[in-house]
């Protein structure tokens, strides 16, 4: 341990400025006066994108110059010849990646975390989600840096990596589309690339052998990919097929619809998609009710479907505990989807909205051959986790903060129809990912909720690592009576007053449960047959 | 015991054997000198021996420790300097040592004040603001210190002009037999060097080992003889002595060579038989001589 602090504070004692650096930077970022909040202008935006870079390269390039302080590709280095152990020179590396450069900016993501009053414990989580964050990329870059002896060499080591991971990319999205869940699922593949970094990284320094820790890792590799295959095999779903099923229906606003099905691969299930697309893009329309397949989570998404005449056939299966990957057509797959299953991609981003999912028993499915009909949803979510998530008061500056997201109500306005359109700014602290969210309006009095409709996500800031923000668009045109199968449309001022405004973010809370349900949504713009 | 031994090392770049199947023993207790021409081979074999190199084939022993399973605790016994050793060259002096001194249980601080009065290197200015002799300089005096039971010096005289020379080996020799390590090996081709400070001498050529025996024993079986006729026609004979080397005709009445078993007496009257009526002289050779002598013939013999 002693050998470990000591190497750890000679590397500090030398790459202190470039620690310093990172940590400026971070402070910058995430302190930059007019970021958060709005951000404007061209200037504000040249500014962050160029710090951001800066402060990628400062943490690239200490992580590299900490690990070629004492090489581990060359027999030249003096460490080799000293009574400093190879685990004891990782441990000494590692700590210095850990606390000169991810643990400042942990606590610099804190820090603005509390400045846009998220609270401690979501502050703290936070730091250290972004601390891990950057533990990760700069052990990413540590692991090149010990298989190369100079920041030449290991720059053109990046450049050939990233090199051939572009030409490698059409395979990935490939493997994306149809390889296992785990695969395909957030996170999944560069779990398996930093898994596979470590053991390279692990296997260099104890045996300083390029070629067979590159070996090693690409066997690492390997064994990783056939047991994820492996147990995919059991639990994935087989390929979809185009049925002669037709729901799609051709509306005069221009919605066409067409179900596509594929096995489930539970005993007796089927998964049913319905593809949604607009012949009118241009055309101003509204949706109602609950989104559809961008939430499809489990056991989150409900159905009914009924038959021309209006009678119910049934309503849909919520399954709990399905693993999310059955919400296959998520939006970032779904030109790929598209274009394995063949059906006719047009411009993916704005004739296409969305191939939505439902499952059901076999029995049910087959019944539903040949029938065309209204398709109906129910959403149904856990009250608690909507209570959890937060909730700000419906009065314009209302402001409301959770893990990772700061809101602001930005306007509140009555629509004409009776309906409610609410404009939220939302600041994301720490933007790992795209989450999907999801606004109700409560009416704890009245017993009665309404769920918004198809989120527009509009005016999006430039960013940094720390802060991304943009503003949300809410419609709300109906309301529900808790446990009820009716609803009924308008919201009046009065209902308002006692209403309070949730904030859902399914990437920290997946919905299930029963107790708000919204039964009998029915989407007005597709119905009749084709 | 020995310090060090290797058995059948081989160590391939390619298909090029830049050791090939080396059979070498360091006693324990000896300067034992590497000596070979630029390429023979006397720096991959010490890193085969630190396990700096992995071997293609074949074993080392250090200081009865397998080389490949050699961990830091090994190297609290072994001290190594070589001319391309990166160092941290940022550090001063004092930071340097200020590192290195905890690492070594047995670093002996008196002996660090004596060698740095006897090599006079400035404490403050960093390692890549002084001259190459002082580096080297700098990174004996963080080796000797924690007194290594063996001492390895990889080409340590390399491009340092004669001053500093002299002041590394008098360094080495006046630290005195209870400071000194109990064991060195000194890498070099700078044989006038080497030949001050060595008791036992290796001669690598193309990485096979040539020989390797004590100093003396090396110095006392190598002569120059010189065999001088009474008149022209001195003939070489047709097939000369099996420890005969460079054999030539210097005069018409006077021929050279090289002896590499000489044992006097009996030696030179064996000579006299192959030169019937000649005057025989048999010089003592230096070092450089006798490794030119090998150099120039090479024959590899394996292990002595």
């Amino acid at each position: 341990m002693a050998a470990v602090l000591r190497t750890f504070l000679k590397d500090l004692g030398r790459f202190w400025p470039l620690a310093a650096a990172a940590f400026a930077l971070n402070a910058f970022l995430g302190f930059f006066p007019d970021l958060g909040i709005g951000v404007s202008g061209p200037t504000d935006a040249v500014v962050l994108e160029v710090a951001t870079a800066v402060r990628l390269l400062v943490l690239a390039l200490a992580a590299v110059a900490v690990v070629h302080e004492d090489p581990v590709s060359s027999d030249r280095s003096a460490w080799i010849t000293r009574p400093l152990g190879p685990w004891q020179l990782l441990a000494a590396k590692l700590l210095f990646l850990t606390v000169a450069l991810a643990a400042p900016s942990g606590l610099c993501a804190t820090a603005v975390s509390l400045r846009y009053h998220l609270g401690p414990p979501a502050s703290a989580v936070m730091g250290l989600q972004n601390g891990l964050d950057v533990l990760l990329e700069v052990a990413a870059y540590a692991c090149l840096a010990s298989v190369t002896s100079s920041l030449l060499t290991a720059g053109i080591a990046f450049a050939g990596l990233t090199l051939a991971f572009a030409l490698a990319q059409p395979y990935l999205q490939l493997a994306g589309v149809f390889g296992p869940s785990w695969f395909q699922a957030t996170g999944g593949r560069e779990a398996l690339a930093m898994a596979v970094t470590l053991v390279a990284l692990a296997y260099q320094y104890a045996r300083r052998r390029l070629a067979r820790a590159m070996g090693v890792a690409a066997l690492a590799g390997m064994i990783a990919m056939a047991v994820g295959w492996a147990v995919s095999a059991v639990t994935d779903r087989p390929e979809p097929t185009l049925t002669d099923v037709t729901l799609g229906v051709e509306d005069p606003k221009g919605f066409v619809g067409a179900i596509l099905t594929r096995p489930f691969p539970l005993a007796d299930r089927v998964v049913v998609g319905l593809q949604v697309r607009e012949t009118k893009p241009d055309d101003e329309h509204d949706w109602v009710g609950p989104p559809l397949s961008r939430f499809t989570a489990a056991g989150g998404i409900n159905y009914s479907m009924s038959a021309p005449s209006g009678g119910w056939i049934r309503d849909g299966i919520a399954e709990t505990g399905l693993d999310d990957a059955y919400s296959y057509t998520a939006w970032r797959n779904y030109p790929e989807f598209a274009r394995a299953v063949g059906v006719p991609l047009r411009s993916p981003d704005s004739a296409v909205h969305n191939l939505d999912v439902l499952e059901m028993p076999a029995e049910d499915f087959e019944r539903l051959r040949g029938l065309s009909g209204t398709l109906t949803t129910r959403f149904k979510i856990n009250r608690e986790t909507i209570l959890d998530q937060g909730s700000l008061p419906l009065q314009v500056e209302a402001s409301s903060a959770m893990p990772g997201r700061l809101a602001r109500i930005e306007s509140v306005s009555l629509n004409p129809n009776g309906g409610l359109q609410v404009v939220v700014h939302v600041t994301d602290v720490v933007a790992r990912r795209y989450n999907y969210r999801l606004w109700a309006l409560v009416n704890d009095r009245r017993n009665e909720v309404s769920l918004s409709g198809f989120l527009l996500s509009l005016n999006y800031s430039p960013g940094s690592y720390l802060l991304r923000d943009h503003t949300d668009q809410i419609s709300f045109q109906r309301r529900w009576t808790r446990g009820s199968q009716e609803s009924n449309a308008g919201l009046d001022p009065s209902w308002l007053k006692d209403a309070r405004l949730v904030f859902i973010d399914l990437a920290y809370a997946s919905p299930g449960s029963v107790d708000l349900s919204v039964p009998g949504f029915v989407m007005p713009k597709v119905g009749g047959a084709r | 015991m020995n310090a060090i031994e290797c058995e059948h090392l081989t160590r391939l770049f390619g298909r090029f054997p830049a050791v090939n199947d080396l059979n070498l023993t360091v006693p324990t207790g000896s300067i034992f000198a590497l000596l070979g021409a630029n390429g023979a081979g006397k720096t991959t074999t010490l890193k085969l021996i630190l396990n700096l190199l992995h071997p293609t084939s074949g074993d080392v022993r250090v200081l009865g420790c397998g080389s490949t399973k050699m961990g830091k605790e090994a190297f609290l016994r072994i001290g190594y300097v070589a001319e391309d050793q990166v160092l941290h060259d940022w550090m001063t002096l004092d930071q340097m040592l200020d590192y290195y001194r905890p690492f070594y249980p047995r670093w002996d601080r008196d002996l660090e004040r004596r060698l740095r009065t006897m090599f006079d290197l400035p404490p403050n200015r960093s390692l890549k603001k002084l001259s190459r002799g002082m580096r080297m300089k700098g990174a004996f005096l963080s080796i000797l210190p924690f007194r290594p039971e063996l001492l390895v010096l990889d080409e340590p005289f390399s491009g340092l002009d004669p001053q500093v020379r002299d002041e590394f080996i008098e360094g080495l020799l006046e630290i005195g037999d209870t400071d000194r390590p109990s064991t060195v090996v000194v890498s070099s081709h700078d044989i006038t060097e080497v030949e001050r400070l060595a008791d036992w001498v290796g001669i690598l050529a193309e990485g096979r080992l040539v020989t390797a025996e004590p100093m003396p024993a090396l110095q006392g079986r190598f002569r120059r003889i010189e065999v001088v006729g009474p008149g022209a026609g001195t003939r070489i004979p047709r097939e000369p002595g099996p420890a005969w080397r460079q054999v030539e005709a210097a005069a018409p009445n006077v021929v050279h060579f090289v002896h590499d078993r000489f044992a006097g007496e009996p030696t030179e009257r064996e000579i006299q038989a192959a030169f019937p009526g000649t005057s025989v002289k048999a010089s003592p050779m230096t070092l450089r001589e006798i490794f030119l002598a090998h150099i120039r013939r090479a024959p590899p013999t394996g292990a002595h």
